[in-house]
């Protein structure tokens, strides 16, 4: 899953694909580089300046409508919390919902249902979107991740989002600390046992470059070790600034696992 | 009754070395600051140190408990067999034993809904943990709002005035908007001075190197 942000302000991009010509580059480049799933997002997770309905959907809009004319097999997913916003993407063609604050509006799983919508459920650690932890605590935040996610995930059901279309995230670093999200990756697995499929949105963040006390622009390797264990323990959805290396990754584990044969089998064989 | 002196003291985790990890060392002079204003505040040989801290749901706890974070993911080596406090009691109990506090201790919680409460007596230290606002950089945990530093200030001027009454005077609706945690400790230290007069005030530090208000400061009655 491609991260394509349609924002002037996101911690990594910062802008640089803000506007729809220049974000639809950016879907050419990461479906080129054969990214399965395109995450389009209109509004950054920090905190900042106002972001209204009206101006996410003059961001994101025309980035849907674009990408589904020029990709019309790539999976476009949003990433939105607001239902109304989520509703008039679903009808220019978006396939996924990525609810990536966990659920703040409980109808966003109605529009998905309506659209046969995939819906990505996050567990943001019960934070308004587009704010930052503070002192967090959990007493298990593994166990807590996982009862949060699956409830979320039934509910979706309930409302009729069709089940193959349901996946589960434990957003590493909303709601939580660097630990905690060291946790998450751990115990992926926990997840996984869900049933349920699990994306990782792993790409750049905090947890990493607390972790080696490096700034987003020197994060990838961090992120590409996160990448490779949480593939490891059966993660399956990853979503990602760096398609390429990620990629490259996620076709190594799964080759240990035995999930994937070599593409060239030639050493030692001829 | 009185207490002998006031310790104020931040209410900030990453005070605990393992739990700021590699970066501890950056904040050791708030650490020091912390430490000094409560060995000074212990130099009074009281019967018994009361710690109290803003937690979600009031109450109090004996000596029996101890420090945890484990729920900021961090495992407590050795470990310690007691029950654990409410980790901003915590913070409290921490500083105590890296005093080398042995006499008696309590911990009593405040919640933001609570009437504010702190019985004392004269032999009483008190150890409050308390922060400003939440809101007074960019990167801050509640983003920059212009009126946090003025607000952080405000209180800085209480503390070095030794004004108790001064507590009651905190905007509360304005206090919640910048995520300040303190106000409920500070307002039970107003209750327990019990309108009596600070002797001698002094304000150790007043920072916000990650968006917080800090502040170590000392009350002696």
């Amino acid at each position: 899953m491609a991260i394509v942000n349609a924002t002037p302000d996101s911690f990594f991009d910062k802008g640089r694909t803000y506007g729809t010509d220049a974000a639809l580059e950016r879907v050419d480049e990461v479906v080129a580089a054969g990214a399965d799933i395109v995450d389009i997002g209109g509004v950054k997770a920090a905190p900042g300046g106002d972001v209204d309905t009206a101006e996410e959907l003059r961001r994101v809009l025309p980035v849907v409508e674009g990408a589904r004319v020029r990709h019309p097999d790539v999976v476009l997913s949003v990433d939105t919390w607001r239902a109304e916003v989520a509703d008039v993407l679903c009808r220019a063609g978006a396939d996924v919902i990525n609810d990536s604050w966990g659920g703040v509006d409980p109808t966003l799983a109605d529009v998905a249902a309506a659209h046969g919508a995939g819906l990505v459920c996050t567990h943001a650690g019960r934070q308004s979107p587009r704010t930052r932890p503070h002192r967090v605590w959990y007493d298990d935040v593994v166990a807590e991740t996982t009862s949060y996610l699956v409830d979320l995930a039934e509910l979706a059901a309930a409302a009729g989002v069709r089940r193959d279309g349901i996946v589960i995230d434990p957003a590493h670093d909303f709601g939580k600390n660097s630990r905690h999200s060291l946790l998450l990756t751990r115990h992926t697995d926990a997840l996984v046992d869900t049933g349920w499929p699990v994306l990782v949105a792993l790409s750049r963040k905090d947890f990493v470059g607390e972790v080696l006390d490096l700034a987003p622009d020197d994060r990838l390797e961090g992120t590409l070790a996160a990448t490779a264990i949480a593939a490891w323990l059966g993660a399956r959805i990853f979503r990602a600034h760096d398609v390429t290396a990620t990629q490259r990754v996620l076709r190594l584990v799964a080759a240990v696992r035995g999930d994937r044969d070599l593409a060239v089998g030639r050493r030692a064989l001829a | 009754m009185t207490p002998t002196v006031v310790a104020f003291v931040p209410s900030a985790p990453l005070l605990v070395p393992p739990v700021a990890g590699g970066s501890a060392s950056l904040d050791n002079d708030l650490r020091l600051a912390c430490l000094d204003a409560v060995s000074r505040a212990l130099e009074s040989d009281p019967d018994e140190v009361v710690v109290v801290a803003a937690i979600s749901t009031a109450g109090s706890w004996d000596d029996g408990h101890t420090w945890d974070f484990a729920g900021f993911g961090v495992r407590r080596r050795p470990a310690d067999e007691r029950p654990s406090l409410p980790w901003p009691l915590g913070i409290g109990a921490w500083l105590l034993d890296e005093c080398g506090w042995s006499g008696g201790r309590r911990y009593v919680g405040v919640g933001d809904d609570d009437e504010p409460a702190l019985e004392v007596t004269d032999r009483s230290v008190v150890v409050a943990v308390a922060d400003g606002t939440a809101c007074r950089t960019e990167r801050a945990p509640g983003h920059l709002d212009p009126r946090a530093e003025e607000f952080d200030d405000a209180i800085a001027d209480v503390l070095t005035g030794g004004d108790a009454a001064g507590f009651a005077d905190i905007d509360q609706p304005l206090a919640r908007e910048l995520l300040c945690s303190g106000v409920p400790v500070w307002q039970s230290v107003a209750v327990a001075a019990g309108g009596s007069a600070v002797a001698r005030a002094e304000l150790l530090t007043h920072v916000a190197p990650y968006g917080v208000g800090y502040f170590v400061a000392l009350w002696w009655f």
